[in-house]
């Protein structure tokens, strides 16, 4: 059948998952070629894509993100995963995604989710440090407490680092767990084995928590 | 830091890290030699490790997500022009629509708002919107929502406004009111009416469904969100009509032709006005959607009519009243060819105010006669394979209702198999492809014989059938020696069913059989899939079934056949192996227990096997070293393959075997990868014969994965043999296209990705004068394959040296050195596999020297010479030990010497 058809299917039918009926915003195929190219145009360079970019997929991001968070115990790991993945059904523009569209864009999309948590995490951070606002509860403040939001500023850095030293390792964390590929699909959009990625991940994650941590 | 330094560190932390902790310092003290700084950084990283223990990055992520989440969302009040935006009601593919009160209080209405959502103000939705505001202001009927304004909000997104109606969906609103079947058939007709009054506007609604359908607190249905349809006999934009379907569709209530892309009409409003009656008389949806993927309820849709309303309604009373007319009348409005479907909503209306007048009705039910016309006219051409296996199946699993019978339950199970089986692959004929149909058998025939062996147990005639049942869906999804689904996973499942059936019986002629060829099957998917060694233990509990059953059944073609059979599929297992005496000992066995007896076989399938077996024998030979008889043998295959497919010209298997003959005949004679007796001409010939037939069985059926492996490999030898270089890198690309394609479908297959690699290799060693950059890029292809097999197999090691050696050459002379060192490398990794593993073949362990004299190649345009040196000599004393072993030909002994130069030139000697 159709492949746009299913996927706006998924959005409202009342039997499904909550995860996919969550999703909604971009049913329709010219809404994602849009996104589509502006991926592509980002990645080519665009500042200005970004911006358009931004705040379509940060919607659904969000949304995303706050559903995983509150019905899934491991959130941490399922989350970039079904965001990501989510994200490309509902954003490709393809019908059936050739190989190197679908890597291309879990490529993108990963540098993308890693991009939106980092600025957010830096505008948070600096709207805390303007306004002085303590945490509006006790729960709050225990879950969120405020060195948080410079650790991923952090990582982010040291990534940078760390892809300044070896390229690939850093887009081996950044598929993995930005783009929260598995080690198989990392591996098919990267063109290793997966024993590679398995390598990679490894010594790059002792890599950035020394780097961290030093 | 350097790179060479980066990479030190890496490599002593991986080699650290697998070691117990305590042992680490000790050896990482040696292994630095005195480097303190380099002994300091992979410790404190190796610390790092343990500390991180593989969380770390993840729970920064994580952290970071739980923290965007928590921040307040930003929600200003919005206004729409006058309006005061309250909550949001509802979203649509474009718009929002809100509660909206008059901010200027000139009235208190409440009213619904739809805005034009943030990021989809281009041309594209401004017009789309545009033109709901205009159908709906032609749209003026009690029963579909109201347009009362419209406008453009101060931050220039253009809104709609609506009746605001407070009710709820008619369906919910039948079952809150307890209706009765009269009263909710005349609630349902003004809904039908409104229908009627869009589409005597040209307008098609497009998604019609409960949701869409609010009755008021009045009790008036209304009907909602015009936001997809589609306006027939106007003019629109081409990009407006290209794209309007893709919107927001529910697959209960859509019709097969909007699953499926194809133009849309009225007579798709009737079907789902059709699909919510249906609900609305029965309380139930027509279809079963049991997952949510595009097959699913692509199957569900367009592949399965719906049960009679009746069949399941909820109420037994509901039941008696829908039997008869209202069934007929509802699954006319829901036919799955819209030309069956009535004519107009307005010829449904009558039907309907028939039944409520106790008139007859128009509409006539379908008659099993009139489907199974339908079913016979729809058997045809490349179905007919696949509806007689359906008849096959389930005839033999009707045959299983006689033992069933004592049991009630998988009686009933039985019975329904014969009927419903039928007609459902009946309904998928008409609208889909042959490999949609066999999907289809697959799936309905896997459902029913795992319900009927979950109580097949005790019974063993029914277990019996069963395992043949599960056998044969095997063959269809994916049984790796014929045309298959490529769902190898699925045959595998299959077959293991198959086996725990009939595994528990007690030895009987029938068993024995069933378990000999089951063993064979699964090892040849394992053979395919995994490492092909593996397969061995399978086939070692085949051939001890296949003993015992010869001791019952010496004599039978049936028997003789599929032990030979397991024999063979051994030899092919030491075949990959390359033991060649194993090779030649399995095919001897299998030729022993197919002419037993002796006399001239004349079963075609006893005939089939011993000229395989011929074949196998001549691939020993050539593995020997032994051409002639080898060839000898190859050419008595492939005379019998002639006499057999002469004999059944339609037996595709026989095609592809008499194309296999014709290859060994080809390979012996002049493929050079082997010791050939270099009669290139005499090869192609044979070759082209083997292209020839894989192409035509390939285009027979292009969904058969196995007919495109074929091809890609026979074009790959024709242009080895071929001596222009355009065609043969015409051919090799052709090969590449091929093999990709089928490695694309069926990453799984292993044949396909080890030629695919090999291609690869040889399209770019005849480009690479002529087009450096394209060959490349084929080399990197071709190692990205084959490292993806992570060396699973002699063959694999043998490509991936030779493909890292023609890309490190290549990179040498663009200058790359860096890149030729990393190829290198690569391959003296593989080298390293092949020494530390107990003996190797000839043919596997001619990687080793290739890989040693590519480093020297390697070193010696770096500059370093002396290192170069010790390479050499290395390849030479490499050489020398496999110019001992069987199969060493002029081809090697010339490498060999290029090896023995080499060193010659850099100053060392070759020693003798």
């Amino acid at each position: 059948m159709n492949l746009r058809l299913f996927y706006e299917f998924l959005a409202i039918h009342p039997t499904l998952p909550l995860q996919y009926r969550l999703m909604s915003s971009f049913p329709d195929p010219v809404g994602r070629e849009r996104v589509t190219q502006l991926l592509a145009d980002w990645r080519t360079g665009s500042k200005e894509a970004l911006d358009l970019l931004t705040p379509l997929v940060y919607d659904e991001l969000r949304r995303l993100a706050a559903h995983y968070l509150r019905n899934e115990r491991n959130a941490a790991t399922l989350a970039p995963t079904a965001l990501i993945h989510e994200a490309y059904l509902r954003l490709a523009a393809q019908e059936l995604p050739d190989f190197e569209s679908r890597s291309h864009f879990f490529g993108v999309a990963a540098q993308l989710m890693r991009q939106i948590l980092v600025d957010h995490a830096r505008r948070h951070r600096a709207a805390k440090r303007g306004s002085g606002l303590a945490p509006a509860s006790l729960n709050e403040a225990l879950s969120f407490a405020p060195e948080r939001s410079a650790d991923i500023v952090a990582l982010d850095d040291a990534l940078s680092e760390l892809a300044r030293q070896d390229a690939r390792k850093a887009r081996v964390i950044e598929l993995r767990f930005f783009g929260g590929l598995s080690v198989e699909e990392c591996g098919q959009v990267l063109g290793i084995s997966v024993a590679t990625v398995g390598r990679e991940q490894r010594f790059a994650e002792a890599w950035l928590h020394r780097h961290m941590t030093a | 830091m350097t790179p060479e330094r980066w990479r030190r560190i890496e490599e002593l932390f991986h080699q650290a890290s697998e070691m117990a902790a305590e042992s680490r310092a000790a050896w990482l003290d040696g292994a630095c030699e005195g480097d303190k700084d380099l002994e300091r950084q992979v410790l404190e990283l190796l610390a790092s490790d343990d500390e991180a223990g593989g969380g770390f990055v993840e729970g920064h992520v994580g952290a970071a997500l739980k923290e965007f989440d928590a921040a307040p969302a930003p929600a200003p009040e919005r206004r729409a022009g006058p309006y005061r935006l309250v909550r949001e009601i509802g979203r649509g593919g474009m718009g929002t629509v809100f509660l909206g009160e008059r901010a200027d209080e000139q009235y208190h209405a409440q009213v619904a708002v739809k805005l034009l959502r943030t990021g989809f103000d281009t041309d594209f939705f401004l017009a789309r919107f545009r033109r709901e505001r205009q159908t709906l202001a032609q749209l003026q009927h009690p029963n579909i929502a109201r347009l009362l304004d419209s406008g453009t909000s101060d931050d220039g997104m253009p809104y709609i406004v609506m009746e605001y109606i407070e009710g709820q969906s008619i369906t919910d609103y039948c079952a809150r009111e307890r209706l009765n079947i009269e009263q909710r058939l005349s609630l349902f007709l003004p809904v039908c009416a409104a229908v009627a009054h869009a589409h005597q506007r040209f307008v098609v609604h497009r998604d019609i469904k409960p949701s869409n359908i609010l009755v008021d607190t009045a009790g008036t249905p209304k009907l909602l969100d015009f936001g997809i349809c589609k306006i027939l006999a106007t003019e629109a934009a081409p990009d407006l009509t290209m794209t309007t379907g893709a919107t927001m569709l529910t697959p209960d209530y859509a019709s097969p032709e909007q699953i499926l892309g194809d133009p849309i009409t009225v007579a798709s409003d009737t079907y789902s006005l059709g699909a919510v009656l249906y609900e609305l008389l029965s309380g139930c949806r027509p279809h079963r959607i049991e997952k949510m993927t595009p097959q699913a309820i692509e199957r569900a849709i367009c592949g399965e009519d719906p049960p009679r309303p009746s069949a399941v309604a909820l109420r037994r009373e509901d039941s008696r009243r829908l039997a008869g007319d209202l069934d007929t009348i509802v699954l006319k409005a829901m036919q799955k060819d819209a030309a069956r479907r009535y004519a107009s909503v307005e010829e449904f209306v009558a039907d309907i105010r028939n039944f409520l007048e106790h008139r007859p009705i128009l509409a006539r039910p379908d008659t099993i006669g009139y489907r199974a016309a339908k079913f016979a006219r729809r058997n045809r051409g490349a179905v007919a394979a696949a509806v007689a296996l359906t008849f096959t199946l389930s005839a033999g699993l009707l045959a299983t209702t006689r033992e069933a019978r004592r049991n009630e339950r998988n009686f009933a199970i039985a019975r329904s198999l014969a009927s419903s089986f039928v007609f459902e692959v009946h309904d998928s004929i008409g609208v889909v492809s042959p490999t949609k149909v066999r999907e289809n058998i697959v799936r309905i025939g896997l459902k029913y014989l795992d319900t009927l062996s979950a109580g097949a147990s005790g019974d063993a005639g029914l277990q019996l059938e069963l395992a043949e049942a599960y056998r044969r869906i095997g063959e269809v999804q994916g049984n790796v020696m014929a045309a298959n689904l490529g769902n190898t996973a699925g045959a595998m499942a299959s077959y293991r069913k198959a086996l725990a059936l009939v595994e528990p019986l007690p030895a009987s002629r029938a068993s024995l059989l069933s378990e000999a060829r089951l063993y064979r099957k699964i090892a040849d998917i394992e053979i395919y899939t995994k490492r092909p060694m593996d397969a061995l233990a399978v086939l070692e509990r085949g051939v001890a079934a296949g003993d015992r059953l010869l001791r019952i059944d010496p004599q039978s073609a049936e028997s003789r056949s599929a032990v030979a059979g397991l024999h063979l599929t051994a030899g092919r297992v030491k075949r990959m192996m390359e033991d060649r005496q194993g090779t030649i000992d399995t095919a001897r066995r299998a030729q022993q227990v197919l002419m037993a007896g002796g006399g001239t076989p004349t079963d075609p399938e006893v005939r089939a096997l011993v000229a395989e077996s011929f074949a196998a024998m001549g691939t020993g030979q050539m593995m020997l070293g032994q051409p002639k008889e080898a060839l000898d043998n190859f050419r008595k295959a492939a005379t019998a393959w002639d006499g057999l497919c002469g004999q059944a010209p339609a037996n595709v298997e026989f095609q592809r075997q008499r194309m296999l003959a014709y290859s060994h005949v080809g390979d012996v004679l002049g493929n050079p990868s082997y010791s050939g007796l270099n009669d290139r001409a005499g090869a192609r010939d044979a070759y082209r014969v083997m292209m020839d037939t894989a192409l035509s069985l390939h285009r027979a059926d292009p969904h058969d994965h196995r007919s495109a492996v074929d091809y890609g490999i026979a074009t790959m030898r024709v242009a080895d043999t071929e001596d222009e270089a355009g065609r043969k890198a015409k051919l090799f690309s052709e090969a590449s296209r091929a093999l990709t394609e089928v490695v694309r479908g069926d990453p799984r297959n292993r044949l396909a990705r080890l030629n695919l690699a090999s291609v690869e290799r040889r399209l770019g060693d005849v480009i690479v004068g002529s087009d450096p950059a394209g060959a490349r890029a084929a080399y990197q292809r071709g190692v990205r394959v084959v490292e993806a097999m992570e060396w699973s197999e002699p063959a694999a090691e043998r490509v991936g040296v030779e493909l890292y050696r023609s890309a490190a050459l290549l990179a040498l002379r663009q200058g790359l050195g860096e890149e030729a060192r990393d190829y290198s490398d690569r391959a003296l990794r593989v080298a390293e596999r092949i020494v530390a593993s107990p003996s190797s073949p000839l043919l596997r362990f001619v990687s080793v020297p290739k890989a040693y004299q590519l480093r020297g190649e390697a070193m010696e345009k770096l500059g370093d010479a002396a290192s170069a040196r010790q390479w050499y000599e290395r390849a030479v004393v490499a050489w020398g030990r496999a110019s001992a072993m069987p199969g060493f030909t002029d081809r090697y002994r010339d490498e060999k010497k290029m090896a023995e130069r080499a060193l010659e030139r850099l100053g060392g000697r070759a020693a003798r």
